[in-house]
């Protein structure tokens, strides 16, 4: 168990380093600030032997995702090789993310997968970028990229590359952020190399097999708190115009084991609200783990411990041509924000994890020229329900720099501040030229969370629910975040 | 005696001297630190000049510099224990350092404390006044607004007022401007201007810089001056220095001034006195590694050259000042073994501490450390800790290790001692193996250099798991930090925001830039009497366009005029160090540089430390006796030397160990070693090379 331990910990190093290398070389603010990623190796099965994500969504979508490519690329994957999917419907959850795995051969024979999975500047779509808050089908969101093969045994496919370039309003972000991802990807390739050389096949297989046993038992200690428990509830999602989605869980536990049915919600729906199968399970998993998920590595042995049974064609089940772009900004929120409650019961002491807050992804008007990548501007974050820092589901985000935003990206903050209730405002100025919109506010509990604001001398346009619409050069943008937490302790 | 020079640092345990005599003869001494490390400082030199057989005024009065590492900056920011800061900032923007820009040290803990507020939300003051990214006054400064707050700041007590405006790194005018008003109506404050702390863009590190600054900054004048006072009522008349966190050191005033520079001015000394030791033993590239009580500080040395960092954090504050690329992780010999829910041992980093410390210490203690395994192991001598001073008690070692491993895990006790001891080298190579990789380079490349108390004693395991040939222990391991002390050089380290793309460059701005920081540079080193000369470090923060972080590379002119050719060498050189570090380059993506620096180094004269001539290869001389060592399950019988007695030439095979004051060394089995000519000892692993396989390179992208 020991030697297991250390060889373990070599295998999760070099998939730190591999998210670390994203982090520095990605060109594209979703990757470099945003940390819309995860990274890890899975095993041939596949397995998660050890992943590193930074919001809640990837848990298992790494997994399903490979597990498209493996079964697509069953008796056609040779060392060099770099296969990419990305469809909400082959193991994904929202578009314009692609999964990246290069199989990995060890003395001729398949052994590992180092995997990416990263959310893209623009893949098509209807409106440049990732926010398209009024799509009735996938399609309005973006391409969907069924398994194709980027590298052939260590060859660029050039076609496959510039099918990807070609359709993208933001080709040169997208080839960046790719090139990085592939960089990452080959330097996981040597470094377990070396691993393998050092150790062997079989010390490094048994080490991922000790991980998994020991994640598993790890959280099902953790989760066996619950067993025998038997709860139900309900939430609902609310939208602008449209009567809520209702969403409904039997919350079960035993053995250790967490088992979600959400059997009883909704039929999927004509708006991108709908949330894919193995991205819900993500949102279950962090939603009844969160306290621990800093400490434990994430393999297999957690993702287990995790059941979601769902009727195909529901909101939490989807089928095409369903779009799901909302799933992160809202749906997910409010799996999580259901399942906390429910696991807390009548007892106290889980704080919330969940928080939506309004969203704005800003372009030259659609039609006007040919390179047109959106700019998600993000200024603000919402403040967590335990009073601090932004909500855990809101994930590793780093907030722009006020100065960058000026002297680099054409966007004034004028104020960026607490206000008496606690909440962060914030006023810019668009000085970028002019722009339009996709945005939403989310709605919560018959309210807005938060709000955005386009100021134009005396007018004010609320943007709670906008594609497409304009934002003149000069024009501001008020963005009130919403606050989760009680108490306000704010002179301290 | 004119001519000694001195070093002092001040550890969290002892306090440690070395100095050093114009012929190179060494004299260390080592003393237990005080509350007031001043009590330290003297009691230290009291007992150097004992050694030479002076009294304190008369060594004082001889002395002509004393560099000193300090932890009050560390401790005051660590413990929370800083000045009441104030700090006025354009209005709009007085959270800020509170925002810190929605980092959270855990991503998934819901219930994250928020840190310290060093800065309370009432003590941040806005105040109207803008100025945009070229430097445009847009909103005059409000100086009424100005006096108000610092009216307020006055009725609070507030000792120290910080200042940080927008794009105060381009016009300086309005914080220097409250500057002015400041030392009219609050004269006694200490001033923190972000314009001369941090002149860079990005507001949060900027303004969490110049809190900080603000913070720790009358805590450090205080002690120094404090210091400085006590030396000179002793009849001092040299210069006292302090080490800095770049490495280099700077007058005490200075220090005092810039107190942010001084957070790590007490790790800073061993990572020095490491690229010293290359030096003098030829080894350009090392590591050094740190092992103390609580943690473990690995740095990287490459062609002598200290790896440096402006991505610092410490006690929750951003510090984004150029600073030693010291990476700690929480493993020493206080750390504690333990068993998680999921039955997988575990060790650190929560330690013991000293006090009550591990088991073996016999102060009540009864959780199992890695101190406990080294004891029952028998790498280390119960009766001969700190030479002898403490005695350890095995059995109650046994004890922790039986109850709280062995016997949950179906373990003997030396086996759990073994796999705490494989576990904590595991955690220790991993960091390691990070730091160099983060870097671009292969450990194996490296020679590793293990400083303080514990290092020695698992710097040859983790030798052999990174695949390191070498291993150095220097003679002056338990004072290494002094020894840095004695021959850092002067340093200031400038730095100036100036965004522009590499292809389309105004030379003269960049050039006339350049000047302006060399300048400001001079001008702190202006009253320095005690360098020889000057070196002029250029450099520029270079990505590309688009990235979010950026890699420093040097410029490469040999004039102080830049020009395109210079540039082109110098984008060049950042390909292929983007490379390096993150395995790819982009040629035809634009360049853009960020950040204009300036490292003015006044160069000292050195040390020279005599060699020694190599005598016999016996070491039996300093043969102590033969003891069982557990390496493995089965003990192995290991030759003990004192390592007081052992001569340059000396050669031991592993299985051995050298006990020394403050330090036990480890000779593995299949380990060799040998004294040098300055009483380091050199470790040779002797592990094969790896071949590796030859791997696939990925095609480029068509541009």
């Amino acid at each position: 168990m020991i030697r297991s331990q250390v060889v373990y910990s070599r295998l999760a190093a070099i998939v730190r380093e591999m998210s670390d290398t994203v982090a520095r070389t990605a060109r594209s603010k979703g990757l470099a600030e945003g940390r819309r990623y995860a990274v890890a190796a899975l095993t041939g099965a596949p397995r998660i032997a050890a992943q590193v994500q930074f919001d809640a969504s990837h848990s298992y979508l790494i997994r399903a995702s490979a597990a498209a490519l493996i079964d697509y690329f069953a008796f056609d994957l040779a060392d060099g090789d770099i296969v990419v999917v990305g469809d909400p419907y082959s193991g994904g959850s929202t578009p314009q993310v692609l999964t990246f795995l290069a199989p990995f051969f060890h003395e001729g024979e398949l052994v590992l997968f180092p995997a990416i999975r990263a959310e893209l500047a623009d893949l098509a779509g209807e409106y440049p970028g990732t926010l398209h808050p009024t799509a009735s089908e996938t399609w309005q969101e973006a391409i969907r990229v069924t398994p194709v093969k980027l590298y052939r045994n260590g060859v660029l496919q050039r076609d496959i590359l510039r099918f990807l370039l070609r359709n993208s309003r933001a080709a040169d972000l997208v080839r960046s952020d790719i090139e990085a991802i592939v960089s990452a990807l080959r330097a996981a390739g040597r470094n377990l190399d070396t691993l393998l050389r050092d150790r062997g096949r079989q010390a490094v297989e048994g080490a991922i097999d000790d991980a998994i046993d020991h994640g598993r038992r790890l959280v099902g200690t953790y989760l066996s708190r619950w067993n025998g428990m038997e709860r139900a509830g309900a939430t609902t999602i609310e939208r602008i115009g449209s009567n809520p989605i209702a969403l409904k869980l039997r919350l079960s536990a035993e053995g250790g084991t967490l088992l979600a049915d959400f059997v009883g919600s909704n039929p999927q729906v004509a708006e991108p609200y709908n949330i894919t199968r193995w991205h819900v399970r993500g949102y279950v998993l962090v939603a009844a783990v969160a306290e621990m998920l800093d400490d434990v590595a994430l393999n297999d042995g957690v993702l287990d411990r995790l059941e979601v049974r769902a009727e195909r064609g529901s909101i939490v089940d989807p089928i095409l041509p369903s779009a799901t772009g909302l799933s992160d900004l809202v749906t997910g929120h409010a799996v999580a924000g259901l399942v906390r409650a429910m696991l807390q019961g009548d007892g106290d002491g889980m704080a919330p994890i969940d928080g939506p807050a309004p969203a704005i992804v800003l372009f030259a008007p659609i039609g006007s020229r040919e390179d047109n990548p959106p700019f998600a501007l993000d200024p603000g974050f919402a403040i967590s329900g335990a009073g601090w820092g932004s909500p855990v589901l809101a994930g590793h985000r780093l907030l722009p720099s006020a100065e960058i935003l000026e002297a680099r990206d054409g966007f004034e903050v004028l104020f960026r501040e607490r206000s008496p209730m606690g909440a962060i405002d914030v006023l810019v100025r668009n000085r970028r030229g002019d722009l339009e919109a996709a945005a939403i506010v989310p709605q919560r509990s018959g309210h807005a969370c938060g709000a955005l604001v386009l100021v134009e001398g005396d007018r004010e346009t609320p943007l709670d629910c906008v594609t497409g619409g304009p934002i003149p050069d000069g024009a501001l943008l008020r963005f009130t975040y919403p606050r989760y937490a009680g108490d306000l302790d704010d002179e301290t | 005696m004119s001519r000694w020079i001195v070093g002092i640092d001040v550890g969290g345990t002892f306090t440690d001297l070395v100095a050093v005599g114009p012929d190179g003869k060494i004299h260390a001494t080592k003393t237990p630190s005080t509350r007031d490390q001043s009590d330290g400082v003297l009691t230290a030199l009291a007992r150097l000049a004992a050694d030479l057989g002076m009294d304190l005024d008369q060594l004082l009065a001889e002395l002509p510099l004393i560099v000193h590492g300090t932890t009050v900056a560390t401790n005051s920011l660590l413990e929370y224990d800083g000045a009441k800061v104030g700090l006025i900032t354009t209005s709009g923007f007085r959270d800020e350092i509170e925002f810190r820009r929605s980092y959270k040290e855990s991503v998934f803990d819901p219930r994250l404390k928020a840190p310290y507020a060093i800065v309370p939300r009432r003590y941040r003051i806005g105040v109207s006044e803008r100025v945009d990214h070229k430097g445009t006054v847009l909103t005059p400064l409000d100086e009424n607004e100005v006096r108000a707050a610092l009216a307020g700041f006055r009725a609070e007590g507030i000792e120290a007022v910080a200042v940080c405006f927008l794009f105060s790194f381009v016009n300086p005018a309005h914080e220097r401007r409250v500057a002015e008003i400041v030392r009219e109506v609050m004269p006694e404050a200490f001033l923190s201007l972000s314009s001369e702390v941090l002149p860079e863009i990005r507001e949060f590190e900027r303004v969490s810089t110049t809190v900080v600054n603000a913070f720790v900054g009358p805590r450090m004048n205080a002690y120094l001056t404090h210091l400085e006072s006590r030396l000179r009522e002793r009849g001092f008349g040299g210069e006292l220095f302090v080490i800095q966190s770049n490495g280099g050191v700077q007058s005490a005033g200075e220090a005092g001034s810039f107190a942010v520079n001084g957070l790590l001015s007490g790790p800073a000394g061993g990572v020095t006195a490491g690229s010293f030791l290359g030096e003098i033993a030829g080894y350009p590239n090392l590591i050094t590694v740190d092992m103390g009580g609580t943690s473990y500080d690995i740095a990287l040395i490459e062609s002598l050259r200290p790896a440096v960092t402006t991505e610092s954090w410490i006690g929750r504050y951003r510090i984004a000042l150029p600073m030693l690329d010291i990476h700690t992780i929480g493993a020493g010999g206080g750390s504690i073994a333990w068993i998680d829910a999921g039955g997988a041992l575990q060790v650190g980093p929560a330690s013991a501490g000293s006090n009550p410390g591990p088991a073996c210490y016999g102060r009540g203690g009864t959780r199992p450390t890695v101190t406990d395994a080294n004891v029952v192991l028998g790498l280390l001598n119960p009766d001969f800790f700190l030479g002898g001073e403490m005695q350890l008690d095995r059995k109650a070692a046994e004890d922790a290790i039986l109850h709280e491993i062995a016997e949950p895990l179906g373990l003997s006790v030396v086996e759990a001692a073994l796999a705490i001891s494989e576990i904590v080298n595991n955690n220790m190579a991993n960091a390691t193996r990070l730091v160099t990789t983060k870097r671009g380079h292969d450990p194996q490349q490296f020679a590793l250099v293990a400083a303080g108390g514990a290092g020695a004693l698992h710097v040859g395991k983790q030798a052999e798991e990174l695949g390191i040939q070498t291993v150095i222990v220097p003679s002056l391991a338990p004072v290494f930090c002094a020894l840095g002390d004695t021959v850092a050089d002067l340093r200031v380290s400038e730095a100036r925001t100036h965004i522009g793309l590499a292809e389309t460059v105004d030379f003269e701005a960049l050039n006339d830039a350049f000047q302006e920081i060399e300048a400001r540079a001079r001008q702190r080193l202006s009253t320095q009497s005690l360098v020889r000369n000057f070196d002029v470090r250029r450099s520029l923060d270079l990505h590309y366009a688009g990235e979010v972080h950026e890699v420093t590379v040097p410029v490469r002119a040999r004039t102080r005029r830049i020009t395109r050719l210079n540039l082109d060498a110098t984008i060049a050189d950042f390909h292929a160090l983007h490379e390096r570090l993150f395995a790819h380059k982009d040629l035809a993506q634009p360049v853009e540089i960020l950040t204009l620096r300036v490292d003015l180094i006044g160069v000292r004269e050195k040390p020279r430390l005599p060699a020694a001539d190599f005598g016999d290869e016996d070491p039996s001389v300093a043969l102590k006796n033969v003891r069982p060592v557990h390496f493995d399950v089965e003990a192995l019988e290991a030759s003990v030397y004192d390592g007081a007695l052992l001569k340059p030439g000396n050669f031991i095979e592993g299985p051995a160990i050298i006990e020394q004051w403050g330090t036990t060394i480890v000779v593995h089995p299949g380990h060799e070693c040998l004294i040098d000519a300055y009483g380091n000892i050199i470790i040779e692993i002797g592990q094969a090379a790896r071949n590796r396989k030859a791997t696939l390179e990925p095609e480029r992208f068509p541009g």
